[in-house]
């Protein structure tokens, strides 16, 4: 009896445990805001990089593509863009990703920018199945359970308006929904992001389990030698010319991705995890020439940094910043 | 509510996770059916990347054209033309956020190839014989299909994607030109424990038959012109 007892008393802890962690707060709010102003990032310099191809890859310099369309067309409404825009019209319209990307970097009515952020992305790429990468799936899948987190309560500009708002004594927006709806689909979404990062590097490592390149410790070796994920030839030599180093990052890449879940399960583990992950991205982005998928991913991992480091860490910036700053005012102003 | 938010969450992951392994138990417990309609589009992924092995071969896309016979020369083909090569030096190299060019010639190129060997050996010698004429690609078709071959529509679209590119380049790149060839060079990276000796791997090569230029209706000229017009005198 006294086992049942205990069972059923470490469940019924566990339930309440979950739902105050559900209902009581927002969670990762500032990891959120990490993620809004990472993906802002991806589409702005997106936009930016391909700017001088736009034509080419998704334009009206694009017709020759159209055989081969439907293999990642979306259904209406995701049919924004086409090839038989005119010029001005195509460039116009990228421009518009551009912009909605600058407003979710700036946090500007956040969850407006990034579900339109999200229709645009989606409208784009879908309409050439060879310049869609993993970039893509990455980006959509999460920007879409980010679009129901609250985006916008740190580090933007919607906070800052709430702030003067709030201060000023101006009545707030009137809610139309109870209170705690909005904070169970925030916590949900920031729950949904996690388990889709644990399925992407637990895919990802264990797929690679079963290659004999990855298993003699050469596998990171070879995308360098392909032309097109090769921007810098001499790093990539120079990076590759130690087989003790070769091994290395090729094996802390494995071991990082399949136990990528489990480390985060206490803070030294964490912290270990985090900086492996990163270090890996680091190195895809910069030797590989892929730093919009490394931001896609760095920007959601962000969200298993803890509220309170990130309060830290925002206070130390203040505290050296804001003093300074405000001295370069006052010799400004005079 | 933790019981709504565990469901919805468990539903839509285990649904997630089966697509990501592509495990045959998972896959025949929720029906390929169901699977499928449900994780697309929005869901569709695949994180096996540089898995099992990376890639490590190298496919450039080349185009040649046939010019036509002019009262001091005879009709002649041009020298080959890499239009990834050209793509590495114009878009990757030195570039430390490259555009989708990284990918798009790339890509096209080793799907080209890949729709090609996807076909049986049988039918795949077709695809080296020459088509001109209107309506070659209705004849290339029907000779592909004389018989069953699954894999010959996708290698429709493919030879007419790179058929329509490849035209329209030699158009900017040579002027009139009676007929244009495609081929993929296949090269595979030096081994690892021999990349400091002075080797290269030999390459292997897939050429279509020469085809009747296809242009494409509507495509906006100059912008070939500005990636891969002749500069270089080749």
């Amino acid at each position: 009896m006294d086992a049942v007892d205990r069972v059923t008393g470490a469940l019924v802890r566990n339930y309440r445990a979950g739902e105050a962690w559900l209902i009581d707060a927002k969670r990762a709010t500032y990891g959120v805001a990490v993620a809004r102003i990472g993906y802002g990032v991806v589409v702005v310099g997106f936009v930016v990089a391909n700017f001088p191809v736009r034509d080419f890859i998704w334009g009206p310099g694009s017709g020759w593509v159209k055989p081969i369309q439907h293999q990642t067309a979306w259904f209406f409404p995701f049919v924004f863009y086409s090839s038989n825009d005119p010029g001005w019209l195509f460039t116009l319209k990228f421009l518009l990703l551009g912009v909605t990307g600058l407003a979710l970097l700036l946090g500007w009515h956040s969850r407006i920018a990034a579900i339109a952020t999200l229709y645009l992305y989606i409208s784009l790429v879908s309409t050439n199945p060879v310049a869609y990468d993993q970039t893509d799936n990455a980006f959509r899948i999460l920007l879409f359970y980010f679009c129901f987190t609250d985006m916008s309560a740190r580090w933007s500009l919607d906070a800052r308006r709430r702030r003067r708002r709030r201060r000023s004594g101006a009545p707030l927006p009137r809610r139309w929904l109870p209170v705690w709806f909005p904070t169970i689909l925030h916590n949900g979404a920031v729950v949904a992001v996690a388990l889709q990062l644990f399925i992407i590097y637990g895919v990802a490592g264990l797929a690679k389990v079963a290659g004999s390149q990855w298993a003699d410790g050469t596998a990171i070796y070879y995308p360098l030698q392909l032309d097109s994920l090769d921007p810098w030839p001499w790093l990539a030599q120079l990076v590759t010319a130690n087989p003790l180093v070769v091994n290395i990052a090729t094996y802390v890449s494995v071991y990082v991705e399949v136990f990528f879940a489990f480390m985060l399960l206490t803070r030294w583990t964490r912290i270990i995890a985090l900086a492996g992950i990163v270090s890996m991205h680091v190195g895809i982005a910069v030797l590989m020439g892929l730093p919009f998928f490394s931001l896609s991913m760095m920007a959601a991992d962000g969200i298993f940094i803890r509220d309170l480091s990130y309060a830290k860490a925002q206070r130390y910036v203040q505290e050296r910043t804001v003093p300074w700053l405000s001295s370069r005012r006052r010799a400004i102003l005079g | 509510m933790v019981v709504v938010v565990a469901l919805i969450l468990g539903w839509h992951f285990f649904f997630t996770y089966t697509w990501g392994t592509s495990s045959i138990a998972l896959r025949s417990l929720i029906g390929t059916d169901l699977l499928t309609s449900y994780m697309n589009p929005m869901f569709t992924q695949g994180w096996a990347v540089f898995a099992p092995n990376p890639g490590s071969t190298n496919v450039s896309l080349q185009v040649r054209a046939m010019r036509p016979a002019t009262k001091a020369a005879s009709a002649e083909a041009t020298p080959w033309f890499s239009i990834t090569g050209s793509d590495t030096v114009q878009f990757v190299r030195y570039h430390p956020a490259p555009s989708r060019m990284y990918l798009n010639n790339y890509l096209l190129g080793d799907r080209f190839h890949g729709a090609f060997l996807a076909m049986s050996a049988g039918v795949r010698e077709v695809v080296g014989n020459d088509y001109y004429g209107s309506g070659w690609l209705n004849r290339l078709k029907a000779d592909l299909t004389s018989q069953p071959n699954p894999a010959a529509a996708s290698y429709i679209e493919y030879e007419q994607t790179v058929t329509g590119l490849a035209t329209a380049i030699a158009r900017q790149r040579w002027g009139t030109v009676t007929a244009v060839q495609v081929r993929t060079v296949s090269t595979p990276a030096v081994p690892f424990d021999q990349r400091f000796e002075k080797v290269k791997e030999p390459s292997s090569y897939f050429i279509e038959g020469w085809r009747q230029p296809l242009d494409v209706p509507g495509l906006d000229s100059a912008i070939i012109q500005d990636f891969y017009g002749k500069r270089d005198g080749s």
